[in-house]
């Protein structure tokens, strides 16, 4: 029989840590098939993070660094500008990109460093048993906001592209097949235009966390389409380094 | 040939000499000179440098730095310091290189102190692993242990720390430079980029929490991180320690004092000479690690002053362990910026030698 | 040997400026020196004084409590360090800015000098710093080589060939005020 589709070669031989139904795993996924296709594994760098999504750098076969909560993007910047060969991807949840790590993914973003931010959004603290985050939508019932979350959630991809440095800000989405195509092209764009012109790129991913959210891995596409994108819309905001389409609220 | 310089300066300039390629830092007084030197005089050299958001940005834009295998350096003062903690404990846990200049101040007030003793001589942060202290006293010792924080930071991977402060980062004098290192040695780590390389080569670091180390993960290896570490602070205590002794050949009573506060008993010794009391000043050079044998073996002194500028007492502690019982040891300490006045030391001796209870 | 030197006024009084020049001139072969400037932490206008200690051997605590000679320019400086020189010591005043009460009269050791004066004569005060720098170096057995005081200013003004004149000018009125003095340390 001939096998037309397998997990990446560059995914270690052995199970991943994620949950049944985990949105990491599936992007995770979907970004070592990018590198893959791209051809690209040895100038890459998986740059992780804190949470359940910086497990992700014991998975795969490729040069990794793990770091503190949220200062992903300093670590990246100094190997980047000493290693400008590399492909540098981050990998980063909400609460390390937007919580304790704000600063830090917006000044990178100002810097315009020449790496490629994924953040992976799910609004909410993951492996530390479901806290609400900055991206927490209103009304959720979190381990810390049990009467539902009063106030907006942070849009983090609308804030990066504000800023002038950003060549590529796009919000993509995994929970359909059209989607997923979608989200490999945008992860190719970045990756791209960061070896040809040394552009920061940063694209958020919506997704969810089936343990702590209380929506079910199969209750999740619909949740994410009917709920989710109407506070987070999915589509690009910068491209070329200039704002793409209007910026509704 | 000597130049006059600033204490940042001359710091600055000789690690440049000393192989730098990195420097990240963050406007703090009374190092920011050091940061605007850098930011000059790197580029110049065709080397790297970045001023971060916070010293949580630099700190951790360091310990990239030393994954990527370069030598790099920060600077900051106490405050900063502070927020450094996650990196530095990260750091010297998993035996990353890098030098950190602390030019000390008195808290919030931009005067100098050497309050932040503790925080870079009893384990940094959560980890409690270590780094390898110097505490010069002037502008050329600054410069000279800026050098020797970069051989001992890249001998042995670990953080090395020059803990100034703001008296000699701010001041002036002649300084002879080091040569230009033309050449640096490669980086090299004990296991390629820290801890956790994996059988295929690639290159794997995590900073100290849930890393891989010698084939071994989680609390193993952890538990094989620290043994190993400490094994290395104990070579360093045999073997790395240094102490200058000033006029100790034949003195009753010794100063013991490092930094700054050193230096300005240096008066109080010559005054109390010239009254006929022979004293003598014992200043450790390396603060960690301590040099315990030098100052154990202060012997037969009729009396101990030990001058720092922390309150309540964080030196004079160390010193403590490391004096025998039979000497007497009294403490002289300002703090707030406020620096120790030759006199008052002088008649602290004055009273112990006259048998006066002080 | 060692000399010390304390020197305090008000953000644009060239105290800072002075002390460097000295520093520089006076590290050669045969002597060393420190300079340790103190600040407020006001960008302009705060207190501003700097401490110097001149040497043929090790130099040790580089801020002396009571030194050889102080220069205060201003009330509050003067009010505040009056008493930062020792028993024999100079303490020059800069009488343009500061009241000495009647009971603290002028002797050997205390100078009241219009240095301010001097500086507005030239035709602009804010040469002060060098009306200042040609001051000590009239002060015989200060520094041993009082020339290289001058040589520096010249140095540091290289770039800026049009103040050269005004502050050669205000250097020699330093130096003349100095000379009518006729003080040793």
């Amino acid at each position: 029989m001939e096998k037309i589709y397998g997990k990446s070669a560059l995914l270690k031989d052995q199970p991943t840590p994620y949950c049944e139904g985990c949105y990491h795993g599936l992007i995770q996924k979907l970004c070592f098939e990018v590198v893959e296709e791209m051809q690209i594994a040895d100038q890459f760098v998986y740059g992780g993070a804190v949470g359940c999504n910086g497990m992700g750098a014991f998975t795969v076969n490729l040069d990794a660094y793990g770091t503190c909560h949220g200062r992903c993007p300093c670590v990246g910047t100094a190997l980047k500008r000493l290693h400008p060969e590399s492909v540098l991807m981050l990998y980063q949840g909400d609460g390390d990109a937007a919580s304790i790590g704000l600063g830090d993914t917006l000044h990178a973003a100002n810097r315009g460093v020449a790496f490629t931010v994924v953040m992976a959004n799910n609004s909410l603290y993951g492996m530390t048993g479901g806290q609400a985050s900055p991206t927490t939508l209103p009304g959720m019932r979190t381990t810390t906001t049990r009467k539902g979350k009063e106030g907006p959630p942070m849009r983090v991809a609308e804030l990066v592209a504000t800023l002038d440095a950003p060549y590529y800000v796009a919000r993509c989405s995994v929970h359909s097949a059209k989607y997923i195509l979608q989200f490999k092209k945008a992860l190719k764009y970045a990756l791209t235009v960061q070896m040809e012109y040394g552009a920061y790129s940063f694209i958020e991913v919506l997704a969810n966390c089936p343990t702590s959210s209380g929506i079910k891995p199969e209750d999740s596409m619909r949740y994410i389409e009917e709920t989710a994108m109407k506070y987070f819309p999915v589509r690009e905001f910068k491209r070329e380094g200039r704002p793409s389409g209007e910026v509704t609220r | 040939m000597k130049k006059v310089m600033k204490g940042n300066e001359a710091v600055a300039e000789t690690a440049i000499r000393s192989g730098l390629e990195f420097f990240c830092g963050y406007p703090i007084t009374p190092q920011s000179e050091l940061l605007e030197y850098m930011s000059c005089r790197l580029p110049e050299e065709g080397k790297i440098f970045i001023q971060a958001e916070s010293e949580i940005g630099s700190s951790q834009m360091l310990t990239g730095a030393s994954i990527a295998g370069a030598r790099c350096m920060t600077a900051t003062s106490g405050p900063g310091l502070s927020l450094m903690a996650e990196a530095l404990a990260c750091m010297a846990l998993g035996r990353l290189p890098c030098v950190l200049v602390d030019v000390q101040r008195a808290f919030n007030c931009i005067t100098p102190a050497q309050m932040d003793y503790n925080f870079v001589t009893k384990g940094f942060g959560h980890s409690g692993q270590h780094g390898f202290v110097l505490a010069p006293s002037t502008v050329q010792e600054a410069a000279d242990c800026t050098k020797l924080a970069f051989e001992k930071a890249y001998q042995y991977n670990v953080p090395a720390v020059v803990l100034m402060d703001g008296m000699i980062g701010q001041m002036m004098e002649a300084v002879e430079l080091p040569e230009k290192v033309e050449k640096p040695e490669a980086v090299s780590y004990p296991i390629p980029i820290g801890r956790g390389s994996r059988p295929d080569k690639k290159a794997f670091y995590q900073s100290g929490y849930g890393g891989q180390y010698k084939g071994l993960s989680s609390e193993a290896a952890c538990e094989e991180a620290c043994n190993d570490n400490a094994a290395l602070y104990q070579k360093w205590a045999e073997t790395e320690a240094l102490c200058e002794a000033y006029w100790m050949e034949d003195a009753e009573y010794a100063i013991v004092s490092y930094g700054s506060s050193a230096r300005i008993c240096l008066d109080t010794v010559h005054m109390l000479r010239d009254q006929g009391i022979k004293a003598g000043l014992a200043r450790p050079i390396t603060v960690f690690p301590f040099p315990e044998k030098q100052i154990g073996a202060l012997q037969g002194l009729k009396g101990v002053l030990c001058v720092e500028m922390a309150k309540p007492e964080q030196f004079a502690k160390d010193v403590a362990l490391c004096l025998g019982k039979s000497i007497p040891m009294q403490t002289y300490t300002r703090c707030g910026g406020n620096l120790p006045d030759p006199q008052e030391a002088a008649e602290i001796i004055r009273k112990m030698a006259a048998g006066e209870v002080s | 040997m060692e000399r010390s030197i304390f020197l305090a006024g008000s953000g644009g009084h060239g105290i800072q400026m002075v002390g460097k020049m000295l520093v520089h001139a006076v590290n050669t072969d045969s002597e060393n020196a420190t300079y340790s400037p103190c600040y407020g932490v006001e960008k302009r206008g705060g207190l501003s004084s700097c401490y110097l200690v001149i040497s043929d051997s090790r130099i040790g605590n580089p801020r002396k409590k009571q030194n050889d000679l102080a220069v205060l320019m201003d009330q509050r400086s003067y009010d505040q360090y009056k008493n930062m020189v020792k028993p024999g010591g100079i303490l020059v005043i800069n009488s343009t800015m500061v009241k000495a009460s009647d009971e603290e009269k002028e002797t050997g050791n205390r100078m009241e000098i219009p240095l301010m004066e001097a500086a507005r004569e030239t035709g602009n005060p804010k040469v002060i710093s060098s009306v200042l720098l040609g001051f000590l170096a009239g002060i015989p057995g200060l520094v041993k080589e009082p020339y290289s005081l001058k040589e520096h200013m010249l140095t540091a003004l290289s770039k800026r060939p049009e103040l050269l004149e005004l502050n050669k000018k205000a250097f020699e009125k330093g130096l003349e005020l100095a000379l009518l003095k006729q003080t040793r340390v």
